[in-house]
């Protein structure tokens, strides 16, 4: 895949983009949760955006997947402006959101757009996260990891064009998330697919996406790109440096 | 025999032991003469008198008549309480307008209604079926509305993003979400049912198990009303273990359910 590389080369000036994000605000009664945000996404891109908890990167989530709609502003996909539920998106939540009473195939089959192979593309799916041995075992008999990876074969079985990925691996231990994140990464280069990634994890940001989004207060503040080969390697120096820089400003922003 | 096999055993014989220990007693005591046949039959006469009661076929017309009262009160009370248990468990406006007068006539214990009931409807089927339909009604109307209301928001927002329709959220999320606490509410409406069934019987009936315990006090056959009680308690035991099975069979994705 040597296409992917050149991607960030791309600036979201040069063209229409994919998803477009215009002057967006969002409160809940007198609380202002986003002010005039604005984003622009290419077909295929893989963005992170990261600040501390609070800051409105859940609810820019819940805006792009529309389950809530903006005060003001719009939110468009290949120029379409979204009205009510985003078609080409699909969320993945920080818990997996399995149905506890159908069987690990019939959550990932729930997903699938084409009726008739329903069964063959959540047997499939399973079978890339490699889980497809638990097909027809309960959610509840799995573990975090192995759900979010479920979770993770329903967003891929649909085919979205979109995926939102809320913090999905918040809950998981060092190693598993680790685990999630080179699986996530190499559907993401398999499928092209867009992802926005939201997370707290700079490290995570850094290793996954192609540009990183510092969000403080409901606004987005500093933008990084990540120009560093794929797959990362976290030990090199360039990584480091990189997260160190966006740590920093993430931790800096209150003053 | 192997160590599961014995525990298996086990765990179906203990809970015998106590009934079988005391019916022996029972049956030593009326044999010794502690306990006098016309007041406390004993078990072997009470046995007697259902052998008897088998065999001149008043015991399938009872039993039956009792079943049937109870299932078509159950069905249509439970059909009642499940509908409008869903649509105020979904709709703000329905609920607003029928809970708060439901609830109100839910503080009225049913049985209280019997001296209305038989001016009513005299003595015949209909009265005893109101009563059940309006004992087995509240369980469920409570219990369906309380479980399709503590739908969690999560899967719902699950289901919304990932494009299943409005009935294919309420077949696949809301409506299993809410199961267990329907069947708790069956469970509520099975002993409320039995109950019912008694009180109705006993006090004005010409058919069913009530009518034939009360034909034999006339009689002073104490040993079919003590058959008759045990009857009861068998009927409540069998439909326990139905929802049981039921709750075994629909709740088996829940760990909490699987061995119970």
């Amino acid at each position: 895949m040597p296409m992917l590389e050149t991607r960030e080369t791309i600036r979201p000036s040069d063209f229409a983009p994919f998803l477009r994000v215009h002057s967006v605000s969002k409160g809940f009664d007198e609380r202002k949760v986003l002010h005039r945000l604005d984003l622009a996404v290419q077909e295929g891109e893989m963005v992170a955006i990261v600040g501390k908890s609070g800051c409105g990167k859940s609810t820019l989530l819940r805006l792009l997947a529309g389950l809530e709609k903006p005060n003001e502003g719009t939110i468009a996909v290949d120029s379409n402006p979204v009205n009510g539920r985003n078609r080409s998106a699909r969320l993945m939540f920080q818990d997996s959101a399995l149905l506890p009473w159908n069987t690990v195939l019939e959550n990932v089959a729930l997903a699938a757009p084409d009726r008739t192979q329903r069964r063959e593309l959540a047997l499939e799916a399973l079978r890339q996260v490699g889980l497809v041995h638990r097909a027809d075992d309960w959610p509840a008999t799995l573990s975090g990891g192995q759900r979010q990876r479920v979770a993770l074969a329903r967003a891929l079985a649909s085919e979205a064009r979109l995926i939102l990925f809320d913090e999905p691996l918040g809950a998981l231990d060092a190693l598993t998330r680790l685990e999630m994140q080179n699986l996530i990464e190499k559907f993401w280069r398999q499928r092209g697919f867009t992802a926005i990634l939201v997370t707290h994890d700079v490290e995570e940001a850094v290793a996954l996406a192609d540009r990183v989004l510092l969000m403080q207060h409901g606004e987005f503040g500093h933008e990084s790109l990540v120009p560093l080969p794929r797959p990362r390697d976290r030990a090199s120096t360039a990584f480091a440096a990189l997260k160190t820089e966006i740590l920093s400003r993430v931790l800096a922003e209150d003053r | 025999m192997s160590e599961s096999v014995k525990r298996g055993w086990n765990n179906h014989l203990i809970p015998w032991l106590l009934p079988v220990v005391l019916i022996t007693g029972w049956q030593a005591a009326s044999l010794v003469g502690w306990l006098p046949g016309n007041v406390v039959p004993s078990p072997f006469s009470v046995l007697l008198a259902g052998l008897h009661l088998a065999q001149t076929g008043e015991l399938a017309v009872h039993l039956w008549e009792s079943f049937r009262r109870a299932m078509i009160g159950l069905l249509i009370g439970g059909s009642i309480g499940f509908v409008l248990g869903f649509m105020n468990g979904l709709f703000t406006m329905s609920n607003r307008v029928l809970d708060s007068s439901l609830q109100m006539i839910r503080n009225i214990p049913h049985l209280a209604l019997i001296p209305l009931v038989i001016r009513w409807f005299g003595i015949g089927e209909q009265g005893k079926l109101f009563l059940i339909i309006l004992g087995v009604f509240f369980p469920i109307y409570l219990n369906t509305m309380h479980g399709i209301r503590s739908t969690d928001p999560r899967l719902l927002e699950m289901g919304k993003v990932y494009g299943l329709s409005p009935w294919a959220l309420l077949t696949r999320i809301i409506l299993p979400g809410a199961l267990p606490s329907i069947l708790v509410g069956l469970r509520y409406a099975l002993g409320i049912m039995w109950l019912t069934l008694i009180v109705a019987e006993t006090i004005a009936s010409d058919s069913g198990i009530g009518f034939m315990v009360m034909n034999a006090r006339d009689f002073l056959q104490f040993d079919v009303v003590m058959f008759g009680i045990l009857l009861y308690a068998l009927l409540g035991k069998a439909a326990d273990t139905a929802t049981r099975g039921l709750e075994r069979w629909f709740l088996r994705w829940n760990p909490n359910y699987r061995h119970a």
